[in-house]
């Protein structure tokens, strides 16, 4: 009994994890109209990144195409110039 | 009106050789600004930044000075000032972006803070959102031991063999 009654709220628990996820809204960057990814701002790029230097994915983040695509392009600018690091 | 040269803005970000800078701020910006003489640019905004640690080593070098500097040029002149750069053993990196226009200090100023509003916002969200798929998944990844433990150690010598 017990089993089964810890699998349900086990399952219970994804799903609202899950529902969250799907209901979290447009990404961060559209909802400040006119804020512009710029490769200067590290602490953001930092913040959207993993321990390892990679960046987030889009179901990480929340971002959408458009701004994980900028995100993309001013982590690569960042990782050149030596502000970011390519390998953590 | 139509003989005019078109100046078009650009930001160009320069990282510079530590030790000279050390010395001397004044030198190296002078041969940043005349680098961009050279190329026919002409210098707006001229912006320096503290004195980082480079996230890997670039020539030898684990510390570094950044400029900024916003200024106009003739599209054809930025393969010159790359060339320069280069050739330059003070400059050690050179990103130049095109511009729509050139942002004054404010506007500057004020995008940084609306990045800072959006990111606190967003990291209250995950919070909420309690997603942090990511680190499970990497947590899982470790199954790569699998494979050593595999015995494929029989198949390996015959493709030696072969080869041999």
């Amino acid at each position: 009994m017990l089993k089964k009654k810890s699998r349900i709220a086990l399952a219970r628990a994804r799903q609202r994890r899950y529902r969250k996820f799907v209901d979290r809204g447009p990404c961060r960057f559209c909802k400040k109209m006119g804020l512009e990814i710029d490769y200067k701002d590290i602490s953001t790029l930092e913040r959207l990144c993993s321990q390892q230097g990679k960046l987030f994915s889009r179901k990480r983040s929340g971002n959408c195409a458009g701004h994980q695509r900028e995100l993309k392009n001013a982590v690569k600018q960042a990782r050149y110039l030596g502000l970011l690091p390519f390998v953590g | 009106m139509t003989s005019e040269v078109v100046l078009r803005p650009y930001e160009g970000m320069f990282l510079a050789f530590n030790k000279e800078a050390r010395k001397t701020h004044e030198y190296l910006e002078e041969h940043i600004r005349a680098l961009l003489e050279k190329a026919g640019a002409k210098p707006v905004r001229f912006e320096r930044w503290d004195q980082r640690q480079l996230a890997y080593e670039i020539k030898g070098q684990r510390e570094g000075l950044f400029y900024l500097c916003y200024f106009e040029a003739k599209p054809e002149s930025i393969a010159t000032l790359r060339r320069e750069a280069e050739l330059s053993e003070l400059v050690l990196r050179m990103l130049v972006l095109a511009l729509e226009r050139i942002p004054t200090e404010d506007e500057v100023r004020k995008r940084s803070s609306t990045a800072e509003e959006a990111m606190r916002e967003g990291e209250e969200l995950r919070g909420e959102g309690g997603f942090d798929g990511g680190g499970d998944r990497r947590r899982g990844r470790g199954g790569r031991g699998g494979d050593r433990s595999a015995p494929p150690s029989q198949g390996a010598p015959a493709v030696d063999g072969v080869e041999a």
